[in-house]
């Protein structure tokens, strides 16, 4: 199954300990380099989604001055769709990489691809 | 504190973008994810988490639920609805009624090649049928009904001899069509009734040669011509928003219930479906008789060779003859009811056991 990025990207966020949703926010927006914001409609239409199709878990509620925290854990199942992703992106960068080592590339393009 | 209070709430009503249980389930969590992004000092929401929340919010409204046969069904109930919006906006405009005699006459003659003959007396015009004491020999007779508003026809009689009917039938038929008519085939009814339909610029026509029958109740002449008046540019435009609105407006509704059944108990949800079943049957058969209607033709009066949209438009009006009031009167009752079962209180499924409007009174 293909993820889109920002799938891809919080479904890795949470491969280390479970976080509740602002925290996800935070670690997208680092593990891509700033270059990912995801916006809060974003990112509960993501969790209800992952939720729903069994690759996150609510692993426990928080409920401190009247705010509301869950925390979002990754299922064995969510972990294998992330692992066939990278697989999947692994086996695309491989290739590309392989066709561009004979072409001249300038600057840190080079070094990156090679 | 009084510009965090004011982003709040400013967020609370942002909020309401989503659907009552959505906000049930997801709001408070939202809301507190919203208010930790927050800048120092930040009064009202960046704009493009305005834009993030209300497209979501939207999307989850008009989402379906259960995935490829969520969105069937409510594709087919939607369209169905439309399909009556159209209908209803056509009723409400009103349908053009039957031709004039002068208009009818020309029709028949430009299909037929000679005008009719024995035109004696007034001209006669009838509701749905004919009593049986219309003057025979008055060969131009108009058929202006209530109940039938959408087929309203003036027929056009010819007292040629019998034996020839079948012959004037397939040269009109060519006439036509060197004419630059939009003629249907021929097509041939037990006993032996041979006719064909065509489209004009004005008008429809259905050209007939009918079979003697010395046992019939009244007499009816050898050729007739039944010719219907095309509808106003604004009649269809009419129609069309009738659809169109009528499209918009259920989606979110049938979404709705589909969202709702998700999260009652397993009786209920059973319940739901056994009421809701007989509207999608009904649905999904008047949408397979639309599309017959649209791309094959049917049978029987003037108009088999309209336009497919028009013959879409217009299918409510002919698929409800053979259906029946009391059908889409029983239809709409199980729709209410249906809507009704659906809205009931249900078992939540995964909310907070505060509710999140709550919660957001009592934050210091």
């Amino acid at each position: 199954m293909r993820l889109p990025e920002p799938t891809f990207f919080i479904l890795t966020a949470l491969t280390d300990q479970p976080l509740h949703g602002y925290g996800v926010m935070l670690a997208v927006r680092e593990l891509s380099g700033q270059r990912l914001k995801l916006r809060p409609g974003t990112l509960y239409a993501a969790l209800d989604r992952l939720v729903d199709e069994g690759l996150l878990i609510i692993d426990r509620e928080e409920v401190t001055s009247g705010r509301l925290r869950r925390y979002y854990r990754l299922t064995d199942a969510g972990a294998g769709t992330l692992a066939a992703e990278v697989e999947r992106l692994r086996a695309n960068a491989t290739v590309a990489a392989r066709r561009l080592r004979g072409r001249q590339l300038p600057g840190p393009a080079a070094a990156g691809a090679l | 504190m009084i510009g965090k209070d004011r982003l709040r709430r400013s967020y609370q009503r942002l909020l309401r973008v989503y659907p009552r249980w959505y906000r049930r389930e997801w709001g408070l969590e939202m809301m507190t994810t919203m208010l930790d992004d927050a800048a120092p000092g930040q009064r009202r929401p960046a704009f493009g988490d305005v834009l993030d929340v209300l497209r979501a919010g939207v999307r989850m409204r008009l989402r379906p639920p259960y995935g490829v046969g969520g969105v069937f069904v409510v594709a087919v109930v939607s369209l169905y609805l439309a399909l009556v919006g159209a209908a209803a906006a056509l009723a409400l405009v009103g349908y053009p009624g039957p031709p004039s005699e002068a208009q009818a006459i020309a029709a028949a003659t430009s299909a037929v090649g000679i005008q009719p003959q024995n035109l004696a007396g007034p001209p006669v015009r009838c509701g749905a049928f004919c009593d049986f004491t219309h003057d025979p020999a008055d060969q131009v007779v108009a058929y202006d009904s209530a109940i039938f508003d959408h087929s309203d026809f003036t027929r056009v009689g010819y007292g040629i001899p019998w034996d020839d009917a079948t012959g004037v039938v397939a040269r009109s038929r060519q006439r036509l069509i060197d004419a630059g008519w939009s003629v249907g085939p021929t097509k041939t009814w037990s006993p032996g009734v041979v006719e064909f339909d065509a489209a004009g610029a004005e008008v429809w026509i259905m050209v007939r040669a009918n079979v003697k029958d010395p046992d019939a109740l009244y007499e009816v002449a050898a050729v007739e011509v039944d010719v219907q008046k095309g509808f106003s540019s604004s009649a269809l435009i009419a129609a069309f928003g009738g659809f169109v609105g009528g499209f918009l407006s259920s989606w979110p509704v049938v979404v709705w219930v589909l969202q709702r059944h998700r999260r009652h108990s397993r009786t209920r949800r059973h319940v739901i479906v056994a009421v809701a079943a007989p509207v999608f049957v009904v649905a999904s058969l008047t949408l397979w008789a639309v599309a017959v209607l649209a791309i094959v033709g049917s049978s029987g009066h003037a108009g088999d060779v309209r336009d497919p949209l028009t013959a879409v438009l217009l299918a409510p009006q002919a698929a409800a003859p053979g259906l029946g009031a009391p059908v889409f009167v029983g239809v709409g009752l199980l729709m209410l009811s249906a809507l009704a079962l659906a809205g009931g209180p249900s078992r939540g499924g995964g909310a907070p056991t505060r509710t999140w409007q709550h919660d957001i009174r009592a934050t210091g």
